[in-house]
């Protein structure tokens, strides 16, 4: 109880933060779905990582609505008619984002706003739409004040994504993240262009491989949360991640590693994931009762849940495998883990994951601001990166295995603002390398991206003398920074 | 064909349009009171003077030459003070083909080669075949020149090449020579050449305060940039001493203030659009 109380009493947080921890609190006082002793035994040795999902799952980790029918069909139960012009469509979508559970409280997606709004937008002059656009963003960072809020646009040319890349550049904030499903044959130049000459002063949008997400998810996929790539209309009930890093460190060499410490681990994983979609499924009631689902934003037919890995540099470096990005051995071994893995959840039951054929998704996490030394997803730790060559073609080898999202950075020095030409011929040789996700920013640029959420500088030196800022995001973003894997990484070109 | 290679950068956003490989090759005729790279300039007499420079023992003596041992090199670059040539052991002889394949391995994230220098154009008849094979790949081969050079060369590079970046040093022929020691007119000759050849891509000029930095003068360079075809960007960079030796090493540097005055001179003239300051 004293924890309660402590929370209660704790000057540093604004009385709706001091809710959201209480939240966290009292769910933290019941036990553990029941998994078996081995699983909890690697939970506890912090092999397996839940991210403080917490014991008693009554919401989905990531939820993405499917807001084009909301707009069609209004809200029976919020209340809203069908939106008849842009301004009940903006004003409809800023009502229900409040409504859209995710492990974060805010929602991970607000949609892919120029298929939502485009089709409104002859009812309004231009000026009027950029307004209306402004005013919305300035809203949902207001009120969804979290890095993990995303909205996408693309891959096609509409007015609503470039004024959108414009209104971000100008607004310089985390909040909301945003991504460009990109596709070379289909997005024009200029867009591509303007929307990485944006990402260099921001750090968004991310660059999402339309073509290959269009694939595995045929149904239409968002980018959402931290570089999640999830089907329409579902989501995903957990993600649990596995560190391949500690994993590692129990094994005798790679073979021992292969043979024996993947398989029981993934086997743990697997457990605990089922477990965590089953108590949510089956116990909490959240598919029963929300209105999200009863009204068909939501169709628990499209849900997943995610296996997560981390930690592959330190992994190979363990394992006596060499430096990934350096050492052909590296890749080679890299190869070997991840299409195992693979094969491996392949072979687990999945829970209630129809969404994603009776298959765990897949996901290369992007890291949180706990882990010490250890190197996010699948990628070249900071400041180790060969040239940006050499990290595109690692990424490209290694993006294939991974479904559910998986990304890299590349951060450039400021001659890129002055040829966005050349810039987006990297991203397209990226993409064409089979980069399934990239984020770029300049060095000199106060946004940045901590592991894979964005946040500024400023804020950061602003959390050394003021605490309780409104993103908690850079709460998270100060940790990861004190963890010691994400500044300062290679500056190109040089 | 082999091209004697001072070095490769594998990618540079500021040397011509898109992502591009940059090639400097070794060798140049001019030389500049500013140059930043003298070490490109001369070629090897084989003299080995260097030899007893380099604290790693990467340089050695092979026949009638001097051989670098890239595996020993540390990057002091201490033989490069030594050499009377002005030259650069690390130089490479590579054939034509070897750069070729250097570039296909990364050719997904590049538009092309530029060749800089040194002086590019004197080794033409050497670099010739790249620019087919470049053009077979769908991909652009430009050159980055002082615009000194034969009619041959000229020929050469004004047919093989998809666009030129010249070094546009002074107009007014008494600074010319006083920073190149040479009269600018072959250079406005090429000048006029690649403009009506459609090839004029970039030009550059470096601003060094008591030389080129009187609005006045870059006005003038302005118009005469104006009444070419083409409308070729303008770059206009200020002098750093990073790397000058000899007399360049005591003049002075321009300020940020004084490179946006003179921006907006020549913007004036041929629009913000046009111009790049670095």
């Amino acid at each position: 109880m004293s924890d309660f109380l402590s929370i209660i009493t704790d000057s540093r947080w604004q009385h709706w933060q001091k809710a959201q921890r209480l939240a966290c609190a009292a769910e933290n006082c019941l036990t553990y779905p029941a998994v078996g002793g081995e699983a909890g035994k690697m939970l506890a040795e912090g092999i397996i990582c839940d991210i403080h999902e917490g014991p008693a799952p009554y919401r989905p980790r990531y939820t993405v609505p499917d807001y084009r029918k909301f707009l069609s069909q209004g809200s029976e139960f919020l209340g809203l008619s069908p939106a008849g012009d842009i301004f009940s469509a903006i004003g409809n979508l800023l009502a229900i984002y409040r409504f859209v559970p995710s492990i974060t409280g805010y929602p991970v997606y607000i949609g892919q706003l120029d298929e939502l709004l485009d089709p409104y937008l002859a009812d309004v002059d231009e000026s009027t739409g950029r307004s209306l656009l402004r005013m919305m963003m300035d809203h949902v960072a207001a009120v969804l004040p979290d890095a993990f809020v995303h909205a996408n646009i693309g891959p096609r040319d509409s007015s609503i994504a470039r004024w959108l890349l414009e209104i971000e550049g100008r607004r310089r904030s985390a909040v909301p993240n945003l991504t460009l499903k990109y596709s070379p044959a289909v997005t024009p130049p200029a867009l591509a262009e303007q929307a990485a000459l944006t990402a260099l002063d921001v750090a968004k949008p991310c660059f999402a491989n339309h073509e290959a997400y269009q694939q595995l998810w045929p149904q239409g996929y968002a980018i959402v949360s931290c570089y999640n790539a999830l089907p329409v209309g579902g989501g995903s009930h957990t993600l649990v991640r596995l560190n391949l890093a500690r994993l590692a460190g129990q094994a005798a060499d790679t073979s021992d590693f292969l043979d024996r410490q993947l398989p029981a681990a993934v086997a743990c994983l697997a457990e605990i994931i089922n477990a965590r979609s089953r108590f949510l499924v089956e116990q909490s009631q959240f598919y029963a009762t929300s209105f999200l689902i009863k009204e068909g934003l939501l169709d628990p037919q499209r849900f997943t849940a995610m296996a997560g890995v981390f930690g592959l540099y330190e992994c190979l470096l363990g394992l006596g495998e060499g430096r990934l990005g350096q050492d052909d051995s590296a890749l080679v071994a890299a190869r070997a883990i991840l299409g195992r893995c693979r094969q491996l959840l392949d072979e687990q039951p999945a829970v209630h994951c129809r969404g994603s054929g009776d298959r765990l998704a897949f996901h290369a996490q992007s890291g949180i601001d706990s882990d010490v030394g250890i190197t996010p997803g699948v990628r070249i730790r900071s400041g180790c990166e060969p040239h940006l060559f050499e990290q595109i073609k690692v990424a490209g080898e290694l993006h294939g295995y991974f479904d559910a999202g998986v990304s890299d950075i590349y951060v450039f020095d400021s001659t890129a603002s002055s040829n966005p030409r050349g810039l987006k011929r990297v991203i397209d040789g990226a993409m064409a390398s089979g980069v399934r996700m990239l984020a770029c920013y300049r060095s000199d640029a106060d946004l940045i991206r901590i592991t894979g959420y964005l946040v500024k500088r400023s804020d950061l030196e602003k959390l050394g003398r003021q605490p309780g800022l409104h993103q908690a995001t850079v709460t998270l973003a100060a940790g990861a920074i004190a963890g010691g894997t994400v500044l300062p990484r290679a500056v190109r070109p040089g | 064909m082999w091209l004697l290679v001072s070095k490769i950068i594998r990618q540079s956003f500021i040397d011509g349009p898109g992502s591009r490989m940059v090639v400097f090759l070794q060798g140049c005729n001019l030389r500049c009171i500013y140059c930043h790279n003298p070490e490109t300039r001369g070629l090897c007499s084989a003299c080995g003077k260097c030899l007893t420079s380099c604290p790693a023992g990467a340089l050695g003596r092979q026949e009638l030459s001097i051989v670098w041992r890239a595996e020993m090199c540390r990057g002091c670059e201490c033989c490069l003070g030594v050499c009377p040539e002005s030259a650069d052991p690390r130089a490479q002889w590579l054939p034509a083909g070897e750069i070729y394949r250097r570039f296909a391995a990364d050719a997904a994230f590049l538009d092309g080669i530029t060749l800089s220098g040194g002086e590019a154009s004197r080794q033409s008849r050497e670099w010739l075949p790249l620019a087919g094979w470049l053009h077979n790949d769908g991909k652009t081969l430009f050159v980055d020149s002082n615009g000194m050079m034969t009619a041959a060369s000229r020929q050469e590079v004004l047919t093989a090449a998809d666009g030129v970046l010249l070094d546009f040093k002074a107009l007014d022929r008494r600074v010319h020579r006083a920073l190149t020691g040479v009269d600018n007119l072959p250079v406005l000759e090429f000048m006029a050449a690649a403009a009506a050849a459609d090839k004029l891509y970039e030009l550059r000029t470096v601003i060094v305060p008591g030389y080129t930095d009187a609005p006045d003068s870059i006005a003038a360079m302005a118009r005469h940039i104006a009444c070419l075809p083409g409308r070729p960007f303008w770059r206009l960079i200020a002098f750093r001493r990073h790397g000058v030796r000899g007399d360049g090493t005591g003049l002075p540097e321009p300020g940020g203030e004084r490179m946006e005055e003179l921006a907006a001179v020549a913007a004036a003239v041929l629009g913000r659009g046009r111009i790049i300051v670095r």
